[in-house]
């Protein structure tokens, strides 16, 4: 996997979760959002080295507890932890089921992108019931429910959603990536 | 079959131990992720201005409810005789209160400074680069212009079109300002009136209600039962807490009202704010003009 164009991706997807998302959220459906940097923690998942691969959903999990918004709390401190955990979870369970799929499937990837989602979401209520229920960690944030659990199901399902679009982009660049295939599935093969 | 330990560096294991603890750290031990989000996100910046910028775009705020354009003009037609009414009804209220001031400073021997009308505020357009679309309450991170970071203080007021309060000013980086809504819980409870539409009765002054907020992007207050406060009513700032330009801006509207058991002679309203900061593409924000200050320059 070539670095350089993670980094890039990296950036586009967290600057578009913190901008143009907002214009899909579903705000009657309790402000259900879908997640870009979902997306791309499923694409190197499905096709990238392992090592590569767990490292990458670390760094954009960072990437992603440091926008405005995510697990603040008071004294609007970040939170760093949610993602950064949440998708090399996400990441891992993909490793582990991807040579049992079709990888060149967009709809693949689809389902990749839930699980990710999921893995990150329920990660995050993790630690925000931890942090809740630890004396010492300051208790900011509330505890979580059904809802949140309900909420996080939804990101999951919009966010395969969305995983359509941008994984037929990504098909078109995958000359781009350089990666090194491994010994997975693929359709046709 | 993928397994854990294959091919990964054995330093991997470390680092999620490492983030882990680091995500339950106490909060008053994370000051430092400030100024780590500061610097990474230097390169996101700019991309999600743009984002935000497009998203305002696809969705706007205050798109018109499906109001074709020629109700739209009569609409704009109604609005524009109601706005040059309110400012005939300003000027004449501006003339009397200064009138009452001099009367005032004539029968208290005060100086000439004193009840002076407060300067305007200077008004600084920003966009919003940075927002969680998940959380009602989250902050949001605004553009950091020259003339912003040179006159913005912490504390001043971001509004939505001069006439709505959408947040505070709680942090000023070298690289961005952040606002608070003022629906958070950390903004505190709000002093506010209730102001009723159909000016049932102008002479009666209007009720009072501290509303706080209850962290899902509302507010909560009590007001006396006698007063029959509707679904609908505006509610706008009047907390001295607060800049004086700030005052009378709308903090929302009446979403509900239920009668107290505990307390029948009392209602409690819940009161949801029109617009809400996380969904707005950019605010205004209400600096104090302190050139003005400086060179004494006030004159009422």
């Amino acid at each position: 996997m070539r670095w350089i164009v993670f980094i890039v991706a990296a950036c586009l997807a967290v600057a578009l979760d913190m901008g143009l998302s907002g214009a899909m959220t579903l705000r009657t459906i309790g402000f259900i959002t879908p997640s870009f940097a979902g997306c791309l923690v499923a694409w190197i998942a499905l096709f990238g080295r392992p090592d590569c691969v767990l490292w990458g959903a670390w760094v954009l999990g960072l990437l992603c507890d440091l926008t405005p918004g995510s697990m603040e709390g008071q004294g609007l401190v970040f939170i760093i932890g949610p993602h950064a955990l949440g998708f090399p979870l996400g990441a891992w369970v993909v490793l582990t089921i991807r040579p049992m799929v079709f990888r060149d499937r967009i709809l693949t990837l689809a389902v990749c992108t839930m699980l990710c989602v999921l893995a990150a979401g329920f990660v995050m209520t993790i630690i925000g019931l931890v942090r809740y229920w630890l004396p010492f960690a300051g208790g900011e944030v509330v505890p979580f429910g059904f809802g949140e659990l309900l909420r996080v199901a939804g990101d999951a399902v919009f966010s395969g959603v969305l995983a359509i679009p941008v994984g037929w982009l990504l098909f078109q660049l995958m000359p781009l990536w350089r990666f090194d295939y491994g010994v997975g599935r693929r359709a046709g093969a | 079959m993928f397994r854990a330990n294959e091919r990964i560096s054995r330093a991997y294991p470390v680092l999620l131990l490492l983030t882990g603890l680091i995500a339950l750290l106490p909060t008053n031990w994370l000051y430092w992720t400030r100024d780590l989000s500061d610097v990474i996100r230097l390169p996101i910046t700019p991309l999600a201005h743009a984002g935000n910028r497009l998203a305002g775009m696809l969705r706007p705020v205050d798109a018109s409810d499906g109001l074709h354009s020629e109700d739209l003009r009569g609409q704009l037609e109604l609005l524009e005789s109601e706005r040059d009414r309110y400012e005939r009804l300003y000027r004449a209220q501006r003339l009397r209160a200064q009138e009452l001031a001099a009367q005032l400073r004539l029968l208290q021997h005060l100086p000439e400074t004193v009840l002076r009308a407060p300067r305007p505020p200077m008004i600084l357009p920003s966009d919003v680069t940075g927002r969680n679309p998940r959380d009602v309450i989250s902050p949001v991170e605004l553009e950091l212009e020259p003339e912003i970071s040179e006159r913005v203080l912490e504390g001043d007021v971001a509004t939505w079109k001069h006439q709505y309060l959408v947040g505070r000013v709680v942090r000023i980086s070298p690289f961005r300002v952040t606002v608070l809504p003022v629906t958070h819980p950390d903004t505190g409870p709000v002093q506010a009136v209730l102001v009723d539409p159909g000016n049932r009765d102008i002479a009666a002054p209007p009720p009072r209600v501290l509303l706080k907020p209850l962290g899902d992007g509302t507010f909560a207050g009590e007001v006396n039962h006698r007063y029959g406060t509707t679904v609908g009513d505006e509610v706008v700032l009047a907390d001295p807490a607060w800049p004086d330009w700030a005052q009378a801006l709308q903090v929302g509207a009446v979403e509900e009202v239920r009668q107290l058991d505990e307390a029948p002679l009392r209602d409690l309203v819940i009161v949801r704010p029109r617009f809400q900061l996380f969904e707005l593409p950019h605010v205004m924000l209400l600096a104090r003009d302190n050139e003005g200050l400086a060179s004494g320059g006030g004159t009422p």
